[in-house]
């Protein structure tokens, strides 16, 4: 098992690394990012200093070192706009998305794997037929106006709700269900398929021969085998919440890391810009790191092979 | 015994709650909410950003000229109490108010108000009126402690209005020590100035907060603790917020404003505070159809502005037919007839310029004060569609628009874009057609000569008279077209008392709400 870990690490370096020589060559690519981060009042003598400043004048692998050495320390600059550190922008919202996406993801897989295993079990009933129209308006309702539905019923009619923030466990509850909502469908669905493979299997027929108890068949045997797609469809979409929660964080006034990622690039503001794609992509190489170790440990083929 | 005790008891409690009540009056107190859409750059340096960021930056600074609801300049209400000009219109002499502080507890003095001056003839000047101030402005200089004297270039008759919520941002006085000591940077994100409120809270993207002084030389007592401007994209979200409570004033479009006010909520309206007009990007490009006359007045006739108007802003406007900021407020000014929606006579002039089919236009689309500005851009761009010009919209934030208009970024073709912005009362023709200006996108040596004649006028007449010459040549060459004026809609609790919202650009007079 340690050696898997330390092999999945060291993939997982070296994709970021490979995402970083990404990063900094679409940048130069797409124009001079010393015009890009000065102000459009800036004379020719600003543009020299800052290129000095940063480094450009120097040739473009030790550009990339000191890039690089700069993001390992969480260097990315100030915001062209906001003069602020991008890293200070990062930390304020970053953990904003996570604490969201954690309460989501708690909803979302308390409702749906239930969801999915009487969906399984009860193939083909009205269960079935129920747990399917709901995993399907769940994925195709489109979240933003789910929120501003939910909006209008727990603020506007029932007000039990505040509309806004992030202050009480209250504030929670509407955005997290909203994006609890479609992982719920998702995770439901694939569960359900998962289930149905697993219960057909050889060993859960030998199981049932054997006598053994059918919710022991279903929780024990059945479950813990069909997890292994939902661990992995799971600590994809966690990471794409976290990053990408934009239209229930622009519903909710939510200050997350959407937004600021969204801001970034409507502003062209180039630090930010670096800074808000790497961390994306550490957040989701680190996504898959700690589910491909949960896989292994939910799977011991997979520790096996390697 | 035990009755006069009461008695006196009773006396004593009543005293007290008075004295108390009193005293509360006497002292800001609560907070009032107001949702936005945008906090523009989320910086608060009066020069360094976009102007609209004065939504809330202002109730933090005080201007060299106050001017008052109206409009009209006020010394009780202006740092200078007093200001003097030569007949020449080259000398000007400002006489500071003592007394005032700036919240860092630096005295207010006339070096701060020389400093806001050179500072605003500088290209670090991003506000607005750049140009105007370094075109203008000679020298500073600061000839007794209560005096400045600003030297100019040339006659600059609308000077004292450059100063004022009229205009730009420029007026903001900036505290000259503190910025040297702490540095630009600093200052953008922790603001010291010397208006009715002072700098309490930002966090990015979520709100800015300030906190009232418990009395200031020009508003008396704010009837607020707090000001907060909550940043809150959606304009559902801004609805439930403000019908639960959570905002008191939220901005609103016009159609979600006749809900809210049938509701029983309270409309502020800022009547004809914004003129929409369509400007075009790079028209001096040779290569780009947009630098043919007849092309422009094919695009202008294309646009039935009145479906826009009545449709799209729900009627809360008028079709104009000036091609800039209604002069409406402190200059009389001709009206204009608008240009008919005519789609065949557009066909026609497209066939005469050489492009019987058509071409390939961009419409930059983005959002600065009126909500329904994308929507009037997908209007404008299936009404050139109609005649034959493919026309490809370019959704972005107004910030990432700003290089471009600029001249910083190059467009992508021949281009043109809608901004909504707020009427006011002195165009500045040099910021917007003088061919070296930041902003403009004409190069004509006649409207260069007609700029510089209007700007050399030292009478009002003349001025007047200047100004109609370069309106009608921007007319007569479509070198822009007015689409019409609207009003800026708030609505608000019944709780929050109406306030006059003045003519300022971009300026609210938050501070003197209750006042």
């Amino acid at each position: 098992m340690q050696r898997y870990i330390v092999i999945r690490f060291i993939q997982t370096v070296i994709t970021l690394l490979i995402l970083s020589i990404v990063i900094f060559t679409l940048v130069r690519m797409s124009g001079d990012p010393v015009l890009l981060m000065l102000p459009e009042t800036a004379t020719e003598e600003d543009y020299e200093l800052m290129k000095s400043q940063l480094g450009l004048n120097k040739p473009v692998y030790q550009q990339y070192l000191i890039f690089l050495f700069d993001a390992v320390k969480g260097d990315f600059g100030k915001s062209i706009r906001t003069r602020k550190p991008v890293i200070l922008s990062i930390k304020e919202t970053l953990p904003n998305s996570i604490k969201l996406v954690t309460v989501a993801f708690v909803i979302g897989f308390a409702l749906s794997i239930p969801l999915g295993i009487v969906a399984a079990v009860k193939k083909g009933t009205v269960w079935d037929n129920m747990a399917r129209v709901v995993t399907g308006l769940g994925q195709s309702i489109p979240t933003f106006w789910v929120g501003l539905m939910l909006l209008q019923i727990f603020v506007v009619w029932l007000r039990i709700l505040p509309a806004s923030g992030m202050d009480t466990w209250q504030h929670y509850v509407m955005p997290a269900t909203c994006l609890g909502i479609f992982l719920m469908s998702g995770v439901a669905r694939l569960l359900r398929s998962s289930m149905l493979d697993v219960l057909d299997s050889e060993f859960v027929k030998m199981a049932r021969i054997k006598g053994v108890r059918e919710s022991v068949v279903i929780w024990k045997h059945a479950l813990r085998n069909s997890l292994l797609s939902v661990v992995s469809f799971g600590g994809m979409y966690i990471a794409i919440m976290v990053t990408g929660a934009i239209l229930v964080e622009t519903v909710f006034a939510w200050p997350g890391f959407g937004r600021l990622a969204y801001a970034a690039i409507v502003n062209q503001d180039f630090p930010l810009i670096q800074g808000v794609v790497l961390t994306a992509g550490a957040v989701v190489m680190s996504a898959n790191f700690f589910t491909d170790i949960l896989y292994a440990y939910l799977d011991p083929r997979i520790r096996v092979q390697v | 015994m035990r009755k006069t005790a009461s008695i006196l008891a009773l006396v004593i409690s009543l005293m007290l709650l008075f004295n108390t009540s009193a005293c509360f009056a006497n002292e800001p107190s609560g907070e009032l909410k107001i949702g936005l859409p945008t906090l523009y750059d989320q910086t608060f340096h009066p020069i360094w950003g976009t102007l609209y960021r004065r939504q809330y930056m202002e109730p933090m600074y005080d201007y060299i000229i106050g001017v008052d609801a109206d409009g009209k300049y006020v010394s009780e209400q202006s740092v200078a109490y007093k200001w003097e000009r030569t007949d020449d219109l080259l000398t000007w002499t400002f006489y500071i108010r003592k007394g005032i502080k700036f919240h860092n507890g630096d005295d207010l003095t006339n070096e701060d108000v020389r400093y806001t001056l050179e500072q605003a003839a500088t290209k670090k000047n991003n506000a607005g009126s750049q140009s105007d101030f370094m075109e203008h402005i000679a020298k500073v200089e600061t000839m007794a402690p209560d005096k400045v004297v600003v030297s100019l270039k040339k006659p600059w008759p609308t000077f004292i209005n450059a100063l004022t919520a009229l205009n730009g941002a420029e007026g903001l006085i900036q505290p000259k020590k503190y910025i040297e000591e702490k540095g630009d940077d600093y200052f953008m994100s922790h603001p010291v100035g010397s208006g009715p409120y002072k700098f309490f809270e930002w966090k990015e993207g979520v709100h800015v907060k300030f906190v009232a002084q418990d009395t200031h030389w020009r508003v008396g007592t704010p009837k607020y603790k707090y000001l907060t401007f909550q940043l809150m994209p959606e304009e559902g979200s801004r609805d439930a917020a403000l019908r639960v409570g959570e905002l008191d004033i939220i901005s609103v479009g016009m159609d979600r404003s006749k809900r809210l006010k049938k509701d029983g909520f309270v409309l502020q309206e800022k009547k004809d505070g914004l003129y929409v007009g369509l400007m075009w990007i790079q028209q001096f490009q040779s290569d780009f159809p947009i630098n043919n006359k007849k092309v422009r007045e094919a695009l202008v006739y294309a646009i039935d502005k009145k479906t826009i108007v009545d449709y799209i802003l729900a009627g809360s406007g008028r079709v104009v037919g000036t091609a800039t900021s209604m002069f409406t407020w402190a200059i009389e000014y001709k009206p204009y007839p608008h240009t008919p929606y005519d789609p065949e006579k557009a066909k026609q002039l497209l066939t005469e310029a050489g492009f019987p089919k058509g071409f390939t236009m961009y419409l930059y689309s983005f959002v600065t004060k009126l909500p329904e500005t994308k929507l009037i851009n997908e209007a404008i761009a299936s009404y050139w569609e109609a005649v034959g010009v493919k026309t490809k919209l370019l959704e972005m934030d107004y910030s990432a628009f700003k290089p471009v208009w600029t001249k910083k970024a190059e467009p992508p073709g021949p281009a043109a874009f809608i901004l909504a912005w707020p009427n006011r009362p002195v165009y500045s023709w040099r910021h917007m057609y003088a061919s070296d200006a930041l902003y403009s996108h004409t190069k004509d040596p006649v409207m260069d000569q007609l700029i510089g004649d209007f700007e050399s006028e030292t009478s009002s007449e003349g001025y007047i008279e200047g100004a109609r010459k370069i309106m009608d040549y921007v007319l007569e060459n479509a070198y822009a077209t007015g689409i019409c004026t609207t009003h800026e809609l708030h609505a608000m609790s019944k709780d929050v008392p109406v306030w006059e919202m003045g003519k300022g650009v971009g300026s609210y007079r938050w501070e003197y709400i209750g006042k």
